[in-house]
């Protein structure tokens, strides 16, 4: 009968097989391809996408607010913008 | 008992932060080959520890940017592997029960574990048959403390149990792997 101290030596002695090849590679392939998705989804990158994509609406909802103000005057409706 | 590279371990969460690849590589290289042997073990089937053991790395690289800096990476890695490997038994359970009852029939017929093909002196075959026979609660805490090299408060955060509770399995499962290990040398020595 073996000492609890020699089992865990026992235990620490035993050992790892290498992963296959392939498939760790393939795996490392993976782990890689979905760090970019994610700092593409995360970092400055997205930060400068979301400021362009602002910018686009406030261009947007200006153009929109100049062209109902012309309608209004071409109707001969006169507001708070007169 | 082999150490685990607890101070080099905190270092990297922040380096893949930073979305380095080779930090990946570094993280990777140095972890896979025990992750992989840990969950082998556990689920005794090479195939399902290789998907394991892909999903926990596709989580970490998910989540990286999520973790504390000061996040023990080798702990949070085991969590993760042992909450898909229970996630991989609740799946399975029902099949494995009708499974069990058929084998039960032919105790002989019960695979043996890859490590136990592999193992380089019969010792070493009877300590893996002795392991795999374990109940997997038993088996993970000899793993992550005995093979792992663990410490004994990051394998009770592993396993999700007190520092305590983990003392006390810990003991119980040294105390069932002597028993399993002179069964069989029994058993092998009145063949």
């Amino acid at each position: 009968m073996r000492n609890d101290e020699e089992l865990m030596n026992a235990l620490a002695g035993l050992q790892s097989r290498q992963p296959d090849a392939e498939w760790a590679e393939r795996v490392r392939e993976r782990c890689h391809a979905r760090m970019a998705q994610v700092g593409r989804a995360t970092g400055p990158g997205r930060t400068r996408i979301g400021l362009l994509e602002a910018a686009t609406i406030a261009a947007l909802w200006l153009y929109v607010a100049v062209i109902l103000k012309q309608v209004a005057h071409t109707l001969g409706l006169s507001g708070p913008f007169g | 008992m082999k150490t685990m590279q607890h101070d080099l371990a905190t270092g990297w969460v922040e380096r893949l932060q930073c979305g380095d690849p080779s930090v990946f590589d570094e993280v990777f290289d140095a972890l896979n080959p025990r992750l992989l042997g840990f969950l082998e073990r556990m689920t005794r089937e090479r195939s399902v520890a290789e998907d394991l053991a892909e999903e926990t790395w596709l989580r970490l690289v998910s989540n990286a940017h999520c973790l504390r800096p000061d996040t023990n990476l080798v702990a949070w890695l085991y969590t993760v592997a042992r909450n898909l490997f229970v996630g991989h038994l609740r799946a399975r359970s029902r099949e494995q029960a009708y499974t069990m009852e058929w084998l039960s029939l032919w105790p002989d017929a019960v695979a043996r574990g890859p490590y136990e093909e592999a193992a380089s002196s019969e010792f070493e075959r009877r300590l893996e048959r002795a392991l795999g026979a374990l109940p997997a609660t038993y088996r993970e805490v000899l793993l992550l403390v005995g093979m792992e090299g663990l410490r004994p408060v990051d394998a009770a955060q592993v396993c999700g149990i007190s520092a305590e509770a983990l003392r006390q399995r810990l003991s119980r499962a040294r105390q069932m792997l002597e028993r399993t290990l002179q069964l069989t040398q029994d058993r092998e020595a009145s063949r």
